[in-house]
Formats: C-alpha cells, structure tokens, sequence
C-alpha cells in the first residue's frame, strides 16, 4: 500500500500525471441464459487535469465498467473476469474491500445520473454530505454538517446554511445534482467519475453543471472521468474520448480530432445524426438497426450488421485496437489510416451540442 | 404535529358515529323479540317483560334508543347485559384476555418476523430466503380455520403440550397456542413485506451512493439501508393491528377464550344492541388510534410525507 | 445507469413492451407449479359442478350405527357423526365453497373496477360519495359486520353470502383500482381520446379499464383462497350456509366437538388448504407473468 493517506486533500497532483488506468477489464453477468460479456477487455487511463468521456449507447458497458472497478457493481450476478484498475499505481480490483474503501469515496468519488433515486429520501442532504467527512475524516457531527454547508455553498446552492437541513425531494433537479456533486467534491477527490451526470437535466441547467465542473477541476488538477451518451457534451468538455459499443473499445482519440475526423464506421454514424441547419430538407442520417442485446452480440466485430463498410471478414475475428496516428486506436478492419472520407464541420456539433 | 392529531381525531368522530349507528341499525333489524327469545319457552309475565324492554331502552324508537346507548357509554354507566351481568365489570376481566392475546401474538410476529424477513432479503435466494417463500406461502394460502384446527389438534389433542382451550391453566399457558397461531399467519405476511422492502431498498440507487462514498457496510446497513426499508413495514404493521378486533372473534370461538371478541359474538347472536354499540365504538377507537400513530410513526420517518 | 442496469442482466421481456395473450400463456405454461395447481382447480370445478363424478354415494344414506367409524373398504374416508359416508360429504362440500370463491371474486372484481374507474375519472362529487362512503364501511371491523349482518338473515343461501360479502369486501378493491385510474387518467392516450370527443363512458371503457386492471387482476387472483376460508370460517361460527347444506366449514363445527375423531378434520382441511394454496400459486404465477420486473 503505497497511497499517501496522510495529506490527504491538500496534496497536489502534478499536471499530466496518470491517476487512473484501467487495462484489459472485462466483466461478466450470469444470468438465466447463461453468462454474458458486458465488457470486454476495456482499457483507458484518466490524467490529472483531464476530462476522459467514455461514449457509448445504454448497453454498450460504459457504466458497468466503472462500477466493477469501483467495487459497487453487485456481484453476483456481475463478476470481473480480467483487468486491472490503477490508482497511483494500486490496483482496486485486486484490493480487499476495507482498503478500496479508502480510495473510492475519499480520492475517487462519483456522481449519478438520477439524483432523485441516488440520493437517500429519508436524510437530510446535509448528513448524506457531512457522512463524507465522519466516515473519511473522523471529524464531529458539528463540524462535518458545518463543513456541509460550505459544499453546498461552493457549488453554488443559494442559502447553503438552511438547506443542508431539507431532504432530497424538496430540491429541483439542478439543484439536486449540485447536492450529488458537493458529496462527491466534499473530500477534494483526484478523480471524479461522472455517470451521465447532466442528462436528466434541461439544457440550460446541465451546461450549468457541466460549467460547475469544469470549474472545480481547474482549482486542483483533478481528473474527471464523464460516461455519455451525448455527442455535445463531449464536444464541450472532452478532452479525450474513449468510444464504446457492445462491450468493446472501438476508438479512442483525443476529442478534437475524433470530432473533426472519426476513423470508426461508428463513431461516424453517431457524428453523422446530429441534427443541424445544413441538412434542412434532407433526411436525417441515421444509424440502420438498433445496438445488439448482449445475447445477441454478433460474431467478430460486434457493430458490422449495421455497418456500411462490413465484408465478409469482419465476421470472423473482434478486430483488435489499432493505432491509426499519434495517440489514436480503432478497431476496424477497414478504417486502418486516418483518412477517412468525411469531415464534420463544427457548426454542426455547436447546433447538436448542449 | 398535535394539530395533525386533532384534526384527524375531529374527522373520525362522524365516521365512528356512522359506523357504530351502521352495526347498531344491523342488529335492530334484526328479526325476532331478543328478551322473549332469551326466556325461551318460560312463560313471562308481560309487566315482566314491559319493564325489562324499559331498562335495555328497547321500547324506544331506533334513533332514541342509539342515542341513550351512546350517552351511556360516554357517562361510563354501562349497565347490565340481558342475562344480568354487570357490562362494566365483564369488561373490566374481558379486556385483558384480548389484549395479553394480542400483546403475545405480536411479540411472536415481530421476532420472528424481522428476523427472518431480513436475512432472507440480505440473502436473497439462498436456502433460508426459498423456506421461507414457500412455508410464508403455504402459510398464507392455508385458512386460519384449518390452522387453529390444526394446531389444536397436533399440540393440544396429540402432543398434549398446550391446553386445547379455555383458560384454566391462566397466562401464559392457556395463550400460546392461539397467540402462536395468530402470530404464525402476521408473521408470514411481515416477513414478505420486509423481505421484498429490503430486496428493493438493497438494489436502490441511493444505496450504490453510500457504496460509492467507501462507507463500512454497516454503516450502509443501518443509515441508509433499514431506514427506508422498514417504511413498508410500519404500513403492514398498521393494518395488522387495526385487524386485530375483528380477528378475536374468530380465535376466541375457535380456543373458547373469554375475551372481547367471544363478547362480542354473544352480544350479536342474543341482539344485545347496547353492547353491540359499545364494542363496536371500542372496536372503532382502537382503528383510530392505531391508524393515527401509524401515520405520525410514518411522518417522523419519512420526510416526503411530512411536507408532501 | 438505471437503464443500463436493466440491459445488462437482461430479464424476460424487454422493458416496456407487454406481453401478448398467447406469450402470457406459454409464459405460465412452462411454470410447472401453475400447471400442477390449475389442474387441481379444474379437478374441484368438476367436483363442484358433479360431484356424482368422484363418488356414487349418496352423502345423505347414513347409518347411525356406524357413526364416527374411521375408513374401510368402499369408505376410504370413514364415516361422520351421523354415520354418513365421509368421502362423499367431503366432495359434495366442495359446491358451496368453490360458489361463494368465485362468484364473490368475480363480483368483487367488477364491483371494485367500476366504482374505482368512477371514483378515479370523475373526480369531484362521484369521487367524494364513493369515497367517503368507502371510508365508513372499511372502517367497520369486517368479520363484524359480517357477522351482524348475516345474523340478521334467516335463510342464508350461498347467494346471500356472495351478496353480504361483496357488501363489505368492495373497498380495498375500489381503492386499488381508483389509484390506478388516477396514474392514467392524464395519460396521453386518454387526454388525445378526449379532445377528439370521445364520449366519457367509452374512454372508460376502452382506454382507461384496460390499462389500469392489471394490478387489481393480481389482487384479487391472490384474494380467492382467502374468500375459500372465509366461507368456512362462517359456517363454523353458525352464520354461513345451515344444514342440512354440506360444506366444510360446517364439517368443521362440527369436528371441533369431536376432537378425538381425527379424521373428521383431517380430511376437508386437506381439500381446502389444497384448493386454497392452488388459488394461491395460480394467482402468484399470473402476477408474475404479468410483471416481469418481479421475477428478478
């Protein structure tokens, strides 16, 4: 165990550091119809100061990942087959629980979508806040609700010192995700894992928290890793994405260039059905078909029976992360090089973004 | 809080009036002349009869006579039953049957209950938690009748642990058996209202939350888990014991207990209206006040109805 | 991540389709409990609708002398108190409590959809009377009124049971059904059935009935074992069916004063907690069916 304990909140992250890297995860469910592979030899890495977007559909595995190596996914049904996960170097998956409770929640702190259900409806928010710094700090009731206060202050909850006394339900839906943010910012943590944190929101208010947590991430370096759906978030935030269908890693790239280019037949699809003012008149482009059941995940590369570029090949082997130029992977048999035949003007992802 | 209390005990007051003249105007109607029918085939001097009607109030209009028996209640002059015993007086030994049955039952539904209903929502599908379902289910399903009959017939006739029934052998003993009976059937009901409560509350999001936030297990347990997983709970219990009435008259027939229940049934079968009208308003006080400390228990608990 | 909680371990149905009729039924088919006790339901049907299938005896030739005797040959349940043999008694019991189970169910079903589809769609004074009304008799301690009301009758036949019952038992139902209403009522199909001026009783009918049944549906499959033994319990406090009608709730009086005679009560509470538990796992594996979301 090599984790400074001891300065926590204080210690500084030198910019550029790899605070999280997760390498060959893969997570199995058993269910009725035997076992199923939600994810399937996942690897990413979250510096400090960056923001990683993991992009994929429901059902693609992007939260079922996150939460395997945070050790809140239940198991069973769910069960890690492979992987390791790295904070600074320790690996959570093979850490005993006591240890790993010491790393998530107190360095690595999350943040989820739903916050009506995610939070408990039976305490006041000002305990569920001030349980962050009892249970990791050791500080007095007194001085964790104080403490309390001053989060919600910081993300901007008006009237901070009255409200840590009302419950979940009497908070709008904006105001509620700041609540889940200020738990999950409370002990100043070195990575924070959002999982669609913004899409119950409407779009003003999720650019709000978006904004919020940018802010906060500048403050200390802090790594953020953000799970979406949404193309616009990632083009607002991102600074790497991470792409992901069926259980599989198909692209990765900093945002920037797999915005402008996408290499994945996929990732171009997705690119390519945002809605904007120079398709007026034209049919949306849409994806054919709809993302596989994992039952029914198809042989080799899992997206090709919606793939207008799919050959006979593609069937017979998961084609594998290939490096396609400086710093990008995807995983095509027939995207190898970085030229492929469309561009996205950024007008676009401005009108579809949030 | 108290202003809560007040206005819901202000609003069962016509409801308890409307229920109470409802079993009353039942019993009324009934047909037949109770006093003479009580005689039997004695012949009674008419004057006999005439000052007894006077005395049960029974020669005054239905209206007339609901209300002296209401009057009587509330001054405490309960009067004498038909057969001459005091009303007072048979409440006065009649009350504690019921309620040491009650309190016995109860205390057998609760443990048991509450034990097993959350080790078989933490284990879910393990051994304990299919017993469980199944004996909770075989439980339910059987008729209490055939329970009773059962039990009776097992422990009392066979086994001779317990007194078949009656109360000669005093408290505790001669209450067993029924009070196990009782408890038997609320405890299947509470152990699958916890258990399912608990297999919900468990696979919550807010739950992920505090997993998420490192905290100890137990800590997850009692902070987060229990509190919302026993509100389901206090529901059942609510209506459980609002039951409780109406199931004494079956238990005390059935294990011949001299409580309120067989009181009560007597009172119905010789159409004793006074005593019907008064068991009948203890009967409806008792649904009040356990209605209105489950839903005060329920606003302390939950905040969403408190403001809600 | 709740829905993508859903779409990893996948469950039987994907989440918001329903199932068909036919996929329901292969759905409860397959289950081999509901199987095994739908066919000891149809089994006491057929004996309550002809109980000559099950015995050629007459329940009502009796010999004194033989009174009590326990089983021999040709009398494999032995004989009751009046020396009747007890095989058929116990069959030709079967009548009244299927009749009032069922009958009461099925009233019951229709009584509470339609005072709670009124109750939950015209809110207001049908609303208010329904309710409040609803309010007194749950307020009435239920065996009670029972009681005191069938007390009152004379000639108690199964229908005056099923009516008393139906009388007393509608609340709970009517209240289940009205807070479905309520979740529907402002549902879109309906609010686009009403601008189009689609007459009230209709959308009652064809909108809103069908899409807020399911959970009283479930209750009140789950209630019918109950209503088995309450018939029973009846009979036996001296307020249900009267002889010389056979049921086994007056075959329990009965052996409730013959404790040393076993097999008096052995034989109809074996036949009514076998029905009773039938209608138990038969209500249990529809509701299932009916939600996937509670197989999990």
């Amino acid at each position: 165990m090599t984790i400074d304990l001891d300065g926590r909140g204080t210690r500084s992250l030198t910019p550029g550091e790899v605070l999280l890297e997760v390498e060959n995860l893969s997570v199995d469910f058993d269910t009725r119809h035997g076992r199923l592979r939600a994810v399937d030899g996942v690897s990413w890495r979250v510096r400090a100061g960056e923001t990683l977007a993991i992009l994929g559909e429901s059902g693609s595995g992007k939260s079922v990942s996150v939460q395997a190596l945070t050790g809140i996914l239940e198991m069973p049904p769910g069960r890690i087959v492979s992987g390791t996960a790295r904070y600074r170097g320790d690996d959570l998956i093979a850490m005993e629980a006591r240890s790993r409770r010491r790393v998530v929640g107190d360095r690595i702190t999350m943040v989820f979508q739903d916050s009506l259900s995610a939070l408990n409806p039976v305490q006041t928010v000002g305990r569920q806040i001030a349980e962050c710094f009892e249970v990791h700090r050791g500080l007095s009731r007194r001085e964790a609700m104080r403490r309390a206060a001053e989060m919600l202050d910081r993300v901007r909850i008006p009237a901070a010192r009255q409200r840590v006394k009302d419950y979940p339900h009497e908070f709008s839906g904006g105001m509620r995700q700041r609540v889940m943010l200020a738990m999950a910012l409370a002990l100043d943590p070195d990575v924070l894992i959002a999982d669609e944190p913004t899409t119950a929101l409407d779009v003003t208010v999720q650019a709000q928290v978006l904004e919020l947590i940018a802010d906060l991430q500048t403050d200390r370096q802090m790594g953020v890793v953000l799970i979406t759906h949404d193309i616009g978030v990632v083009a607002d935030v991102a600074d790497t994405v991470v792409v992901m269908y069926a259980g599989h890693v198909v692209e990765r790239a900093a945002a920037r260039e797999l915005l402008d280019h996408p290499v994945h037949p996929y990732t171009e699809g997705l690119l390519g059905s945002i809605p904007s003012a120079d398709l007026k008149g034209h049919d949306l482009p849409t994806i054919p078909g709809t993302p596989p059941s994992l039952r029914t995940v198809p042989s080799g590369c899992a997206f090709r029976t919606r793939c207008p570029l799919a050959v006979a090949e593609c069937a017979s082997a998961v084609p594998p992360l290939i490096p396609v130029g400086p710093g990008r992977e995807t995983a095509c048999i027939r995207r190898t090089s970085e030229v492929p035949g469309v561009t996205i003007p950024h007008s676009r992802l401005a009108a579809g973004g949030a | 809080m108290i202003r809560f209390a007040l206005r819901r005990i202000l609003a069962a007051i016509p409801i308890g009036l409307l229920v109470t003249l409802g079993v009353f105007a039942l019993v009324f109607a009934m047909p037949g002349d109770p006093l003479r029918e009580l005689a039997g085939d004695k012949p009674v001097p008419p004057s006999v009869l005439a000052a007894e009607r006077a005395q049960f109030h029974l020669d005054r209009p239905l209206l007339v006579q609901y209300g002296l028996y209401l009057k009587d209640i509330v001054t405490g002059h309960f009067g004498e039953t038909f057969d001459g015993r005091d009303i007072g007086e048979q409440l006065r030994l009649r009350i504690p049957v019921t309620v040491k049955l009650a309190l016995l039952a109860n205390a057998f539904q609760f443990t048991a209950g509450m034990l097993f209903g959350s080790y078989a929502g933490f284990r879910r599908n393990g051994a304990v938690d299919r017993l469980l379902m199944l004996a909770t289910l075989f439980v339910l399903a059987v008729p209490f009748l055939v329970l009773a009959f059962a039990a009776q017939y097992l422990f009392g006739v066979q086994l001779k642990w317990f007194p078949v029934s009656g109360t000669a052998d005093g408290f505790p003993m001669s209450y067993l058996l029924p009070a196990m009976v009782i408890g038997l059937l609320s405890f299947a009901g509470l152990a699958r209202v916890l258990r399912t409560s608990i297999v919900e509350t468990v696979n919550s999001d807010f739950v992920k939350t505090a997993r998420a936030k490192g905290i100890g297990e137990q800590r997850v347990l009692w902070r987060h888990i229990l509190p919302n997983a026993l509100l389901p709970v206090i529901t059942f219990i609510g209506i459980d014991l609002a039951g409780i009435f109406a199931g004494a008259v079956l238990t005390e027939s059935i294990f011949n207990l001299p409580g309120l229940g067989q009181f009560l049934f007597q009172a119905i079968q010789l159409k004793e209206g006074g005593v019907v009208v008064l068991l009948s308003t203890l009967a409806f006080i008792s649904f009040i006040v356990i209605n209105l400390i489950v839903d005060l228990l329920y606003g302390v608990l939950d905040p969403r109805v408190r403001s809600g | 991540m709740a829905e993508l909680s859903l779409a990893a371990p996948p469950v039987e149905t994907p989440e918001g389709t329903t199932l068909s009729h036919r996929e329901l039924l292969w759905a409860l088919l397959r289950k081999p409990q509901f199987v095994v006790c739908t066919l000891a339901l149809l089994t006491f049907f057929a004996m309550a609708a002809v109980p000559r299938l099950f015995t050629s005896v007459d329940p009502r030739a009796c010999d004194l002398s033989r009174s009590r005797e326990t089983a021999t040959a040709g009398h494999p349940f032995g004989f009751d108190v009046q020396g009747c043999d007890y095989l058929a008694n116990v069959i030709y019991g079967a009548r009244p409590s299927v009749l009032v189970s069922v009958v009461a169910s099925i009233g019951g079903f229709l009584l509470a959809a339609v005072l709670g589809l009124l109750a939950g769609y015209f809110p207001g004074f049908v609303d208010g009377l329904i309710s409040r009304t609803a309010d007194v008799v749950f307020a009435l301690p239920g065996l009670v009124a029972l009681i005191v009301i069938l007390n009152s009758v004379r000639n108690r036949s199964i229908w005056v049971i099923v009516g008393v019952i139906l009388l007393i038992g509608w609340p709970a139902g009517m209240r289940l059904m009205r807070s479905t209403v309520f979740s529907v009522r402002n549902r879109e199909f309906v609010l686009a059935a009403r601008a189009v001026g689609v007459p009230p009783l209709r959308i009652l009918r064809k909108h809103v009935f069908p899409n807020a049944m399911a959970p009283l549906l479930a209750q009140t499959t789950l209630g019918v074992g109950a209503l088995v033994g309450l018939e029973a319990a009846l009979t036996f406090l001296g307020v249900g069916l009267q002889p010389p009608a056979i049921s086994w709730g007056s075959q329990f009086g009965i052996a409730a004063t013959y404790r040393d005679t076993p097999h008096l009560f052995i034989w109809p509470a074996l036949f009514i907690a076998t029905m009773t538990i039938s209608f138990m796992i038969v209500g249990d594996s529809i509701r299932d069916a009916l939600d996937p979301k509670l197989l999990r």
